[in-house]
């Protein structure tokens, strides 16, 4: 539960409330409430001492504090394909979405909820009612992102999520079947210290992977963080929960192959291109 | 069969509903549809793209409107990215020429049109820009469609509040954004659009009468019917329409699917409907009265 924060009010609210119920008055982001329980903090503080203490231990401190620090520098990537970039980056824009039919209810009040079991079960066991509000992203020391979900990525520009995203140490549908956790309520079978908020991210990441980062280079780091290997099943990624939405003001910048795009799709390509170039956010070339 | 199967051609996919479970396609995939993930869904419900609906098709008709869709679109950017200030003049030719190749699909020019006629022109729209790129590039369809916005710039911002003001006096106001949706899709207020350029009575005469589709939703015909005589009224009123036919009949599209415009064949329809053959007498007593009406209409035009 978290408490309303305002004086005069005080009312226990359940902890996917983003306002009070009583006075309206903005709880947090839910996500991030989530993480910031007490338990949460300290099975996560628990995790990463140990790993601390440990590769002190064995003279691996200087390492480990390499690592740490360029894990503070990570960012959070969503992979898309074409046509959704273009949508992101363009399709939102007053000029082309004038052109737009209005959204009618029926695409607003769909709930598939009650149609996709599996979906809900993991969602739901995650987020609990809040889970639609959520973007999922990968986080990435490198800028680059998970290609069997599109060939472009987008780099998340760190004031656009810090204070709303959260991270889980690894892709939702693996973490319930490692950890076994059974759809229901959150709170009692969801296994602390396996989440962190986005300021806390070197602590995750440390508690997840130093052994693995102790055995290899600086160089491979990247890898370490996040594996794309073209294929869902076998990605190996900490995973970004963004609550609410995101536009194309939280775009820091765009890695992508604009050379292999096929000839008749260019100009979706060149006004990507163009649109961020305007804004002086950066197409990085691979 | 698919219950239900959201598409939308600006992200080029599809999340639908089969078997209790949700599925997501993509406009080039081939093989079978994949589970669709709370990641898949929420990033196609929250893209702020344009989703249509559909109910109970098979997977080939998924795949096929979900590729007509996606080449709508396309054109449409296209289109829009030539009147777009904050490109590159080299990618607002690029674009006006990609949107060019597509309206050479008559259904895909018509979709262009519907859209660019039937809404107000944006602000920050450059037309005179994208005729001259159109012109200096010899792309003749979109500076057909750019130069009739240029000469008619705010009709289609007057057309939408006589629409507005109608539905108003109608008390239609809860369904206005899904008459709204019909009358963009349909191509009406491109119609209108088009007959107000034209100063052509006739053609909006004409237009009014013999309208009809069929979109499932509760006394439909009638209502669209009736808003469509009560703003073609204003309309005449405001623009002075003329009688003289157009000089523009050959640049439009009359026949197409479920919209008819031949008269003669509507006619002998509603002859027979109130003959009694198809029709039934009933319905309210406001229903009852505007058929009344149309009837005294049709036969006012017949004689």
């Amino acid at each position: 539960m978290i408490k309303c924060p305002k004086i005069k009010c005080g009312y226990e609210n359940p902890l996917a409330n983003e306002n009070c119920v009583h006075c309206g008055t903005f709880l947090g982001f839910p996500n991030v409430n989530e993480c910031l329980q007490k338990e949460e903090l300290e099975a996560l503080e628990k995790r990463y001492k140990e790993k601390v203490d440990s590769a002190a231990g064995n003279g691996y401190d200087d390492s480990r504090i390499e690592f740490e620090e360029i894990i503070k520098k990570s960012m959070a990537v969503i992979n898309v394909n074409l046509d959704d970039l273009h949508m992101f980056v363009v399709g939102n824009n007053t000029l082309y979405s004038s052109y737009q039919l209005q959204t009618g209810g029926e695409t607003r009040d769909f709930a598939p909820s009650e149609f996709d079991r599996e979906r809900l079960g993991i969602e739901g066991t995650l987020f609990g009612s809040y889970g639609r509000n959520i973007r999922y992203a990968a986080l990435s020391i490198d800028g680059k992102g998970l290609k069997s979900y599109g060939d472009f990525t987008i780099i998340i520009s760190d004031t656009a999520i810090e204070e709303r995203a959260t991270l889980l140490e690894e892709n939702s549908y693996r973490f319930i079947k490692t950890h076994k956790i059974l759809a229901g309520d959150i709170s009692k079978r969801m296994p602390r210290g396996y989440r962190a908020v986005w300021n806390d991210r070197s602590k995750l990441t440390v508690a997840r992977l130093l052994e693995k980062a102790l055995l290899t280079t600086v160089e491979n780091y990247a890898k370490i963080v996040l594996l794309s290997t073209g294929n869902r099943k076998t990605d190996d990624f900490i995973e970004v929960h963004i609550y609410g939405k995101l536009s194309n003001t939280s775009i820091q910048a765009v890695r992508g192959n604009s050379e292999n795009v096929r000839e008749q799709d260019k100009d979706m390509i060149e006004r990507i291109k163009d649109y961020l170039t305007a804004d002086s956010r950066q197409w990085i070339e691979e | 069969m698919i219950v239900k199967a959201f598409v939308s051609g600006q992200v080029a996919r599809s999340i639908y509903e089969e078997d209790e479970k949700l599925f997501i396609l993509h406009v080039e995939d081939t093989d079978a549809a994949r589970d669709c993930t709370p990641y898949d869904y929420n990033l196609f419900f929250s893209s702020g793209a344009e989703i249509k609906v559909f109910e109970k098709i098979s997977i080939e008709e998924l795949r096929e409107n979900l590729l007509k869709e996606k080449t709508c679109f396309d054109a449409l950017h296209g289109a829009i990215g030539g009147m777009d200030k904050t490109l590159s003049e080299a990618t607002r030719t690029l674009s006006i020429r990609r949107a060019e190749n597509l309206v050479k699909e008559p259904e895909i020019f018509e979709f262009i049109k519907s859209r660019f006629f039937g809404n107000p022109v944006p602000a920050a729209a450059d037309l005179k820009g994208a005729l001259k790129l159109s012109k200096r590039n010899n792309l003749q369809d979109m500076g057909f469609v750019y130069g009739m916005l240029i000469d008619n710039k705010d009709v289609p911002d007057k057309i939408l509040q006589i629409f507005k003001k109608t539905i108003f006096r109608l008390s239609l106001v809860e369904d206005l954004a899904k008459i709204n949706n019909i009358f963009i899709t349909a191509g009406l207020f491109a119609r209108i659009f088009i007959c107000i350029a034209e100063k052509n009575r006739k053609e909006l005469n004409r237009l009014v009468r013999n309208y009809r589709i069929k979109t499932g939703m509760k006394n439909q015909e009638t209502v669209i019917s009736q808003i469509l005589r009560k703003m073609s009224d204003e309309l005449s009123g405001v623009y002075h329409l003329d009688k003289e036919e157009s000089s523009f009949q050959g640049k439009f599209k009359q026949e197409e699917n479920t919209q008819s415009f031949d008269i003669t064949g509507l006619f002998k329809e509603f002859q027979l409907e109130r003959a009694g053959k198809k029709y039934e007498k009933g319905g309210s007593r406001e229903d009852r009265n505007i058929r009344e009406k149309i009837e005294s209409q049709i036969d006012r035009i017949v004689k």
